[in-house]
């Protein structure tokens, strides 16, 4: 006996259908000797009932026979085995071509002539039974590939939910942001974020990864913790965009980054800050004027930490002028011809519509009517930001969410650095942050932030560094005392800065005393003997702004020790 | 192709049926002979002509057997006879099916010799 090919030796299941006797026994013994079960019908009626009983892997059927012929039998059996491949080899003696076309069109897979040859009959079942195997993998598969899809689509949702959660706690309703952005932006990528400064101002960030879906969703999450946290904790932008690279740089897989665009408005001094790698050119329209903004760096998870390149542009913007930031989505959008709409088109729009003040919604419509009918418009992803006084923006200055929990109420804290770290670390955001654990002082950011820093930042630069703040009165001695600082900051042995918070609970409310003490020599606050400084002497040890905010100011020793009480109401 | 050109029996198809059937071949003899007889019947019935279709599908039936025995001259004469009954030339059936019964009673003993 031949030794079957491919080693499919598993055995079949097969059924028999033939009305003729000695046919029947030839066929079931040649099939038995190959090691196949077997199972017998004597016409079509028959076979469709054994079919439904013995549920075979493969039929051989007669094409002519009592009751029902092969033909309809072959419709029915395909008919009940469903999606399931069930080869069927017609048995026949017919032999012109037009009764063998018949027989496949019935759903005959093959067909088996008379006299029967065993070794042709056993090389087409080893076929056929390949073929049922391959047949049933790609179910398998298939069944298989929907499974998955069905439940990455579900992982897509979840992503999103949580991403919205984290990504849209920030203030990207204000007045002076207008935004286009895909519903389903977290899988084509593109996240923009903005958040107000607790010091006033507020910064943004558009950022494009490479690739679409989960891995974008991933790299969104630590981008969106790091800008809120690092910006409401009072970071300036270069830190945050240091940390976010860094983080970027840890978690993504060579060859995913952060194409990214940060800009930091400061509505006090009109003045724009902008840091931008890897995304198209941003445009800057001053008035009447129309500025592009070169991309110079490079996307954020790419660059090694001290490689990182963090410095910016400054642009003065006054109230009315506007940023335009989007992703390459825009550059990229095709028309039916498959032209991209490009940088060209893009200036020209701006060109044309400087004086328009929905200049916004023209870029929008140029690109949409480009594209023309069913373009893909979810891909386009485009920012605007006004410059505009900051009570304008229509937003509470509070957006950080209570955890409910009624935290720390009665503390004491004592916090030093000393020496050459005084030069590297800035410890207000540190210090802010354990000043926030009270929940009833979390609205007053703005204030807190600006209280820390004004004291630390008297210690450090006129106790410890000596720096006299006359000096900051004229141009040319603005520019010496930042040269002295410099020279000075380098010679810090045996220098200190104490800091000293207490926290003091009220029925509704409560009083928080800093007290800050620094190595250097002091100063004569005696002279200041209720006399405060007027609004003219900002550049003094900045009491008036210190009195502005808390109920008492109070030097000590030679003046190198302050002490504030901020009293705070529920 | 005439009958007559043909042996009665396929020595070596015999052979091979020998090698599958084994034990089983006697059975497999008498099972052909014994449904043969059951479907020379039913033909000689049809012989009066009125349904020529009836005649072709006998001689088919016989005709797909006699071929998986190793008869060809039987399996030939049979061929004749469907088409005959197919063509609608009833004219020409009882000659044939004179002649399937004469090769029939010929292979009947030689296939029992063979046992």
């Amino acid at each position: 006996m031949a030794s079957s090919v491919l080693g499919s030796q598993k055995t079949l299941k097969i059924l028999i259908a033939d009305d003729n006797q000695s046919d029947r026994m030839i066929l079931q013994n040649i099939v038995k000797k190959q090691g196949h079960d077997t199972a017998t019908a004597v016409d079509g009626v028959d076979a469709i009932e054994k079919f439904s009983e013995f549920r075979p892997d493969i039929v051989l059927l007669d094409a002519l026979m009592p009751r029902m012929d092969g033909f309809e039998a072959a419709r029915k059996i395909k008919l009940l085995a469903g999606e399931d491949l069930i080869p069927i080899i017609f048995l026949t003696s017919l032999s012109d071509a037009e009764s063998l076309a018949k027989c496949l069109e019935a759903g005959g897979d093959d067909f088996l002539s008379k006299p029967y040859n065993r070794i042709i009959l056993q090389a087409k079942i080893n076929a056929f039974n390949r073929m049922r195997i391959m047949h049933k993998t790609l179910l398998r598969q298939r069944d298989q590939i929907a499974e998955h899809n069905d439940h990455m689509m579900r992982e897509q949702q979840v992503a999103k939910t949580v991403f919205d959660n984290v990504a849209h706690v920030g203030c990207l309703g204000a007045n002076n942001i207008k935004h286009l952005l895909s519903p389903l932006a977290v899988f084509n990528g593109d996240v923009l974020l903005a958040c107000q400064k607790p010091s006033g101002g507020m910064h943004v960030l558009l950022g494009d990864f490479t690739g679409h879906g989960l891995p974008a969703a991933i790299g969104a999450m630590p981008l969106a913790e790091i800008f809120y946290g690092m910006t409401s904790k009072g970071y300036a932008l270069g830190d945050i965009l240091r940390e976010v690279n860094q983080k970027l740089r840890k978690i993504l897989p060579v060859g995913f980054f952060c194409c990214a665009c940060m800009a930091e408005l400061n509505f006090e001094q009109e003045e724009i800050e902008i840091w931008i790698g890897g995304l198209p050119d941003c445009y800057l329209v001053q008035g009447d004027q129309l500025l592009k903004v070169a991309s110079n760096r490079l996307p954020l998870g790419i660059l090694k930490g001290e490689a990182f390149d963090a410095r910016t542009y400054r642009f003065e913007m006054k109230h009315g002028d506007r940023v335009y930031l989007w992703s390459d989505g825009i550059v990229e959008a095709t028309n039916a011809k498959g032209e991209m709409f490009g940088e060209k088109r893009l200036q020209q729009v701006f060109e044309d519509n400087l004086q328009e003040p929905n200049l916004f919604e023209k870029i929008r419509r140029s690109v949409v009517d480009f594209m023309g009918e069913g373009g893909p418009s979810d891909d386009l992803t485009l920012v605007e930001l006004t410059m505009m006084p900051e009570k304008e923006l229509g937003i509470e200055n509070n957006y950080l969410t209570n955890t409910g929990l009624k935290g720390p109420q009665h503390w004491r804290m004592a916090y030093e650095l000393c020496s050459d770290s005084l030069a590297v670390f800035d410890p207000v955001p540190l210090l802010l942050q354990i000043v926030m654990e009270v929940p009833g002082l979390r609205t007053r950011n703005g204030e807190m932030f600006t209280i820390l820093s004004e004291l630390y930042t008297n210690a450090l630069e006129h106790g410890v560094l000596g720096l006299h703040s006359k000096l900051k009165a004229s141009p040319d001695g603005f520019a010496e005392y930042y040269r002295l600082r410099e020279e000075r900051i380098r010679q810090l042995d045996g220098h200190f800065v104490k800091v000293d918070v207490r926290h003091k609970g009220a029925v509704a409310g409560g009083v928080l005393t800093i007290r800050v003490e620094d190595s250097g020599k002091g100063f004569d606050y005696q002279k200041l003997d209720g006399k405060l400084p007027g609004p003219t002497c900002y550049s003094g040890r900045g009491t008036a702004l210190l009195l502005s905010m808390c109920s008492r100011v109070e030097y000590f020793g030679q003046g190198n020790i302050v002490e504030v009480d901020y009293e705070w109401q529920a | 192709m005439s009958s007559n050109d043909l042996s009665h029996l396929d020595m070596g198809a015999l052979a091979e049926l020998r090698e599958v059937m084994e034990d089983d071949f006697q059975i497999l003899v008498e099972t052909f002979i014994g449904d043969t007889i059951e479907r020379m019947r039913a033909i000689r019935a049809t012989l009066d002509g009125n349904d020529p279709d009836a005649f072709s599908r006998g001689c088919h039936s016989i005709k797909g057997s006699a071929t998986n025995l190793g008869l060809p001259a039987l399996s030939e004469l049979c061929r004749q006879g469907e088409l005959i009954g197919k063509f609608k030339q009833m004219e020409k059936a009882r000659e044939v099916f004179d002649s399937i019964e004469r090769e029939f009673e010929v292979v009947q003993s030689l296939l029992r010799e063979q046992v």
